[in-house]
């Protein structure tokens, strides 16, 4: 039998040992497994939630959790297409918000309907292939074959869902369109609304705007060969439109003035604003807080941040509150920290003080 | 990140089980579920250590009523008898001890010793993530360091340390032990 103390010697150095082994790794399989079950589980449209925030915010830290923070692929050579597809035939619908990034979807003999819960519907014709670049604030998917069909609700913001298909970039506000590829051209048919197409190399070039309802034929190298209006045709130029300063290669930095369009924030940005606003009330509680003879002093409160959509933090409550002194200097402190733009938010967060 | 994170807990709160990875899929479907009720009242971190502590928690209550195989409970606990190639083996030899002391502990004490020694999580959060007050945290880290200790004895690897320990200890600072005194 070990002695006490011998024995607290042991289990402390085990412990050591324990905490320096680094474990299994995680399967890189996994992810795909499990983005397969979600797929899998919700079929049909899906409703929004109540916060609206729920679809990103699920979706954000599932990916980032994962560690599937997919690169965001600009060219067509990153869409790895020697993935295992995911044979959608299989499922009525897909939700297209849990489809990981580059995975590709295959419609064999019936078509498949993939839905961005309140914003967009696509629908992959039988024999298509199709990868969903991203499914963020911006959709953005990739037609590999075939041809598909979406309907887009409207949205105030631009490029908020675009389809590549050959070497054409279709981006999309509000509409019905169809895009298929036909050898190496693609083939654009506006039902309603207004469609931009460009070349998805050429970001020099203007886009096109093919407004319902006309078609146009757009050449392997993404511009117009033929175009085709029915009743009305509209197809004009939009010099005033530009491309996102993202996809404007050789643009010094400081022409790229555009600015992203708002978003819910995103975990990760929460997480780096609140850590700011923390580190400023500690430090006030540090400046402001004089224990004496010894004695540890604590404090704990819940705190309310209310975050501006330019990401400023516009109010700061404390339940309960702070000493005033520290109470006005965190109210103070705090209002520099930045968070990332978005469509605004409100953070409660409770802090422990310590000294 | 988180995944690796998260695997890792559930590595070490499953006690070495091999049934890490079905465990690790089941939090992120349980996080998919919940993550609309998550208000950031706490960091997201915490909140997902929690998820996965109640994914083991409920993992190893199924485990418990699943009938077993007759072979599998009177099959021994592997002990570690044999001799030790190297220091590389000997140290994953007392790990595997440890896992195996750990897994003789109750639940809520092994939760706590994992997250607190293992991870490095400080008694407040291990309270936030087990939803316990912390002086409930504390009690239950004292308990399991104590029961580990009275295990010990039982798996000759730590035994074997123990002498080491002591010999080291012994020894002048500076003083190689593989050296023959003069």
């Amino acid at each position: 039998m070990l002695e006490r103390s011998q024995g607290e010697r042991v289990l402390r150095a085990v412990t050591d040992e324990a905490r320096r082994q680094t474990g299994p790794e995680p399967s890189e399989a996994l992810e795909g497994r499990l983005f397969d079950v979600l797929a899998s589980q919700r079929v049909g449209p899906s409703e929004r939630a109540p916060l609206g925030r729920a679809r990103l915010v699920w979706l954000a830290p599932v990916a980032v959790a994962l560690g599937a923070a997919a690169a965001i692929a600009l060219w067509p050579a990153a869409v790895d297409v020697s993935k295992p597809p995911v044979v959608a035939r299989q499922v009525a619908g897909i939700d297209g918000d849990v489809v990981t990034a580059e995975r590709v979807l295959t419609a064999a003999r019936e078509s498949v309907e993939v839905r961005h819960a309140g914003r967009a519907v696509w629908r992959l014709e039988p024999g298509s292939q199709a990868s969903v670049l991203e499914s963020g604030s911006k959709i953005r998917v990739r037609l590999l074959r075939g041809a598909m069909r979406a309907e887009v609700v409207p949205d105030g913001a631009p490029e908020r869902f675009v389809v590549e298909a050959g070497e054409t970039r279709v981006s999309v506000h509000g509409t019905v369109f169809r895009v298929a590829l036909e050898g190496d051209e693609s083939v654009v048919d506006v039902e309603h609304g207004i469609v931009a197409v460009a070349p998805l190399r050429g970001a020099s070039l203007e886009p096109l705007f093919l407004r319902a309802p006309s078609s146009g034929r757009f050449g392997s190298d993404g511009r117009l060969r033929t175009s085709v209006a029915s009743s009305r045709p509209k197809i004009e130029r939009a010099p005033h439109v530009r491309r996102p300063v993202s996809e404007q290669p050789g643009l010094p930095p400081s022409a790229r003035v555009e600015p992203a369009p708002p978003h819910e924030l995103t975990i990760g940005e929460v997480e780096a604003g609140v850590a700011t606003v923390v580190q400023a009330i500690t430090r006030c509680f540090h400046e402001h807080t004089a224990p004496e003879g010894g004695v540890r002093v604590t404090a704990s409160s819940t705190v309310t941040m209310t975050i501006s959509p330019e990401g400023a933090v516009t109010d700061l409550r404390f339940a309960p509150p702070l000493s005033p002194p520290v109470q006005a200097c965190s109210e103070r402190d705090a209002r520099t920290a930045r968070f990332a733009r978005s469509v605004g938010a409100t953070i409660t967060r409770v802090v422990e003080l310590w000294r | 990140m988180h995944r690796a994170d998260v695997t890792r807990l559930v590595h070490r709160l499953l006690a070495g089980s091999a049934d890490v990875e079905d465990v690790v899929q089941e939090v992120f479907l349980q996080v998919h579920k919940s993550l609309k009720d998550f208000r950031f009242g706490s960091r997201f971190s915490t909140w997902l250590y929690r998820v996965t502590v109640n994914v083991v928690l409920m993992q190893r209550r199924s485990a418990r009523s699943r009938p077993v195989f007759i072979d599998a409970v009177d099959a021994p606990t592997p002990r570690d008898e044999a001799l030790l190639p190297d220091e590389q083996a000997a140290r994953a030899r007392r790990v595997e001890a440890l896992f195996r002391l750990l897994s003789r502990l109750s639940d809520k004490k092994r939760v706590v010793y994992v997250l607190h020694e293992l991870e490095g999580h400080s008694p407040t959060e291990i309270a936030k993530i087990v939803g316990a007050p912390i002086l409930t945290v504390r009690t239950r880290l004292f308990y399991a360091r104590r029961e580990l200790v009275q295990l010990l004895h039982e798996e000759p690897s730590l035994a074997r340390l123990a002498v080491e320990l002591e010999a080291s200890a012994a020894l002048p600072s500076g003083a190689d032990p593989e050296k023959e005194p003069a």
